[in-house]
């Protein structure tokens, strides 16, 4: 096997202090269609092995830990000389030593095998069930991929993950008006569900004969905006890098344990927990990129820091025990009722062009494809202007008790805030 | 300094000539496009160095037959033996399709006509990446983060990254033998800085360049800490539409969302591409003629031939304000029964070829910047890029921008707002546009998606433009 090949490599350079391999073999299968027409079929079988060597060395009284990282294909006939260039390489890096993972009670592996290609064709009847008269699905890629990863270390650790992941991306059109309309959407989940497939292309129809009807936002102001769906989870990812190890080793946070994430903003409190075991994520695994044992960790609670989540290295350089990387990560639902939410004035959001987070400034927003404003009396769908704010600005935060999940986020549905802009269509 | 082809593709030749060969025979159009691209990437922080393969790394082959109908792929990275994958692809693949076939519609493609044709191409660089060694990289990028750090205090942490990678590509048909090797650079450099808030600046170098580009990104040190501390006084720009006059990588975005992202010719067979109705009508101010091409321009995605062994071409693509033609793939370009223009590319072998951009921009035009700035009452100089997003089939357009500076009465205040999100319809925007400067500059760093997958390297950029757009 060239695993052992390669393991054997390592072993005989003797300026190697340390060493790890992910082998990685992916068998997918992959649909594309122009409306319910196939456009073409794919299969792929690919095997990579992601190598890590270390070197350790001592300059001015100082220890380094240097490293370099490369790939190895099937096939490659010199594997030496790469190991080789490598360690050439990993001289100049001078990284504060830290170390690798080293094996752990082993857990018992979950087996994702599954019959890829009769599990794609059952999405494919899903996914062209509903057929309306006015909208339908423009086109559609669905990838299978059965995802064998094995991590090897020179300390022992020699772990397994299998995974399944079903990537699903289509774009809806409508022609409720005059105008064609149309709607991008994406989901990601490692089980079949065909009630969760049927409700997903349901809403995005329904979305999509909305935006039809659509009139250009009006200049409003100050008015709470609700957030729905997938910028939900791109909202909360600020707080999640914010209590990163790797983040805060490197500046880009000032968060502390203890330290209140949500001085400034009335509400509900954020509770956030990272989970490596979230069902139907197509993230989940047993094991890290660096085959540690992942845990479920509470990194906020009550909108405090309660835990710094990180991998081996960026944990060891704070002094803190390891989590494993983040893979998924929860927000714990709220009280309110979505109806409750959607009272007076407000604007909800069911689609945006890219809604995005920067997570280290915490600067957000994005262009409206689809909201729905309500004066108080009467609910408008409406398209166009943009929202922007800031995180850290944010007035008031309201968490819906309703929750959802978009592949490796699990949390509540809606996401009431105030304190943003909002950019409408007001002519100058 | 030449570039030499992969020892590895060119073993490999003859088994792909021999798969080819026989698959041609059963289905009539064959082809495998093989894939040998590698590079590293450095990266310097405050507290840490790195280095790694560069993320465009990737060795394998796709394989596309004509399967009566339509087209079937096949990705691998190892072939165990000629028959291996020829097998597969008879047992396996194509008993895929006809599967579906048996009970589900399937949209039809005409089968290649390829014309014979051998050709090679091997770029040059001043300095290759072999000919230096990691340390003197790291060296200067640890020089280009203590030149940072002697300028200011506040500055919480400084990356600078640089990143070479030689692509080497080979393409077999039963008629054509193709063979590319060329190398492009980049580098980034970010400033954090840190007062109440934290904000932080970049800048971007690329190029069809070796390691000479790290004597480039020198001289950028001093401009990127000096916008990291100026942003840290920076106010949220009230939303409204108004005058802005747009440096050349933000004029580059707006090109590339607006009528490069619109005119794939992929969504033109979708029916998503609202471009298909203005063939030939007015979209944009007079002044605007856009071009699109691998030959377009020198810039990181310039080659010799695309992922379905089409040669690149340079596409004007607006001319004077009239839309006149798309971007096309090959299978598109059979489909509509137009000329495939050398934009079918992929993200790796592992992946679908979609029509995508290459070079992208707007021709420069006449005006000086300094009357551009001098004509604006009231408005914003937008300056850096960060991220864009397309709406082929409604002409929305959303453009993040990491700031801009106020523009009162012909001048430039000391206000900054930052960031900016730009928004509009697009006809609209490019209607606006009332003065184009004598300038022409590209950058291609970072990757663009098509939705939010398929990344592929492109270029785009353009003179400084003048337009009104919404900003929030």
């Amino acid at each position: 096997m060239m695993i052992d090949e390669i393991i054997n490599n390592l072993r005989l350079q003797k300026e190697i202090d340390d060493w790890k391999i992910i082998e990685k073999r992916v068998d997918g299968s992959e649909l594309f269609f122009v409306k319910d027409a196939l456009d073409m079929n794919r299969s792929k079988q690919t095997q990579k092995f992601f190598v890590t060597i270390y070197h350790d060395f001592e300059e001015n009284g100082k220890m380094y830990r240097g490293s370099s990282e490369f790939t190895i294909y099937p096939g490659e006939i010199d594997v030496e000389s790469l190991i080789k260039e490598n360690i050439f390489s990993s001289k100049f890096v001078k990284n504060t030593p830290y170390p690798l993972a080293t094996p752990s009670e082993k857990r018992k592996e979950s087996s994702a095998k599954a019959a890829l290609s009769n599990s794609i064709d059952e999405v494919v009847s899903c996914m062209y069930a509903e057929r309306l008269e006015k909208t339908w699905i423009n086109s559609s890629e669905i990838f299978m991929n059965h995802i064998q990863e094995r991590i090897v270390n020179s300390k022992g650790v020699d772990v397994s993950n299998d995974l399944l992941s079903l990537y699903v991306e289509f774009v809806t059109t409508s022609r409720v008006e005059k105008e064609e309309v149309e709607l991008y959407w994406s989901f990601q989940f490692s089980k079949f569900d065909d009630e969760i497939i049927k409700d997903k292309i349901a809403n995005a129809m329904k979305a999509t004969e909305d935006r039809s009807r659509a009139v250009k936002i009006p200049d409003i102001k100050d008015i709470p905006v609700i957030l729905t769906g997938e910028s939900v989870k791109e909202f909360f990812k600020y707080h999640l890098y914010k209590v990163s190890a790797r983040y805060i080793y490197e500046h880009l946070s000032n968060a502390k344990v203890g330290m209140d994430l949500q001085n400034n903003t009335k509400g509900d409190r954020i509770t956030m927990w990272i989970d490596p075991f979230l069902e139907r994520s197509s993230y989940s695994v047993d094991y890290d990129e660096d085959g540690f044992p992942a845990k479920k960790v509470k990194i906020i609670d009550n909108s405090v820091v309660g835990n710094i989540w990180g991998g081996i290295r960026y944990a060891h350089y704070l002094g803190i025990e390891p989590t494993g990387h983040m893979t998924n990560f929860v927000v714990e639902a709220g009280k309110v009722g979505e109806d409750d939410l959607q009272k007076s004035e407000y604007l909800k959001i069911l689609s945006f062009s890219d809604f995005g987070v920067d997570p280290m400034t915490g600067d957000f927003g994005g262009e409206i494809r689809l909201g729905w404003y309500s004066d108080g009396e009467r609910l408008i769908p409406v398209t166009g202007g943009s929202i922007s704010g800031n995180v850290s600005d944010v007035e008031e935060i309201i968490l819906s008790k309703e929750t959802q999940q978009e592949d490796n986020f699990f949390g509540p549905k809606s996401l009431k805030i105030s304190g943003l802009k909002i950019s409408g269509s007001k002519e100058l | 300094m030449q570039v030499k082809f992969s020892d590895f593709l060119n073993a490999n030749v003859p088994m792909l000539e021999e798969i080819v060969a026989a698959l041609s025979k059963t289905y009539g159009y064959a082809s495998i496009l093989g894939s040998d691209t590698h590079g590293k990437r450095y990266l310097v922080t405050d507290v840490e160095t790195n280095i790694n393969d560069s993320g465009w790394n990737e060795r394998g082959f796709v394989l596309r037959v004509f399967n009566g109908l339509n087209y079937s792929e096949f990705s691998f990275n190892e072939i165990k033996n000629p028959s291996y994958v020829i097998d597969f692809v008879n047992d396996d693949l194509i008993n895929s399709f006809e599967k579906f076939k048996s009970h589900g519609e399937v949209l039809k493609c005409p089968c290649v006509i390829d014309e014979p044709v051998k050709s090679s191409f091997e770029g040059e660089v001043e300095i290759l990446p072999e000919d230096v060694d990691p340390g003197t990289k790291i060296e200067k990028l640890l020089k280009m983060k203590a030149r940072a750090h002697e300028l200011s205090t506040k500055i919480v942490n400084f990356w600078s990254t640089y990143e070479e990678v030689q692509v080497n590509k080979v393409f077999v048909s039963s008629k054509k033998l193709l063979r590319q090797s060329y190398i492009w650079s980049q580098g980034y450099l970010q400033a954090i800085a840190r007062a109440e808030k934290t904000k932080y600046s970049y800048e971007g170098f690329s190029g069809m360049k070796g390691v000479e580009i790290l004597d480039e990104m020198i001289h950028g040190v001093d401009k990127v800490v000096a916008e990291a501390e100026m942003l840290l006084d920076s106010e949220k720009i009230p939303p409204g539409e108004y005058d802005v006059i747009c440096a050349p990588d933000v004029a580059g975005v707006i090109a590339h969302e607006a009528f490069g992202h619109g005119v794939e010719m992929d969504m033109f067979v979708k029916n998503r591409a609202k471009a298909v109705s203005y063939l030939g009508k007015k979209v944009a101010s007079d002044l605007v003629t856009m071009h699109d091409g691998a030959i377009a321009a020198k810039q990181v995605s310039s080659y010799l031939f695309d992922d379905e062994g089409t040669f690149g071409s340079d596409t004007v693509v607006i001319d004077h304000g009239i839309l006149k033609t798309g971007i096309s793939d090959l299978m598109s370009a059979l489909r509509l029964s137009t000329k495939p223009t050398g934009n079918g590319k992929r993200e790796s072998f592992e992946r679908k070829a979609y029509s995508r951009m290459t070079n992208t921009f707007f021709a420069r035009g006449n005006d000086k910047l300094e009357d551009m700035i001098s004509s604006v009452k009231h408005g914003y100089f937008l300056e850096k890029v960060s991220s864009g997003m397309e709406d082929p089939k409604n002409w929305g357009i959303q453009c993040w921008i990491l700031y801009g500076r106020e523009i009162k009465d012909g001048e430039i205040t000391n206000k900054i707002f930052s960031p900016i999100l730009m928004t509009g319809y697009v006809p609209d925007l490019l209607n606006s546009i009332s003065m184009i400067s004598d300038d022409l500059e590209l950058s291609g760093v970072g990757s663009c998606g098509k939705g939010h997958k398929e990344f592929v390297k492109v270029s785009s950029g353009g003179p400084y433009i003048k337009a009104k757009a919404r900003l929030g």
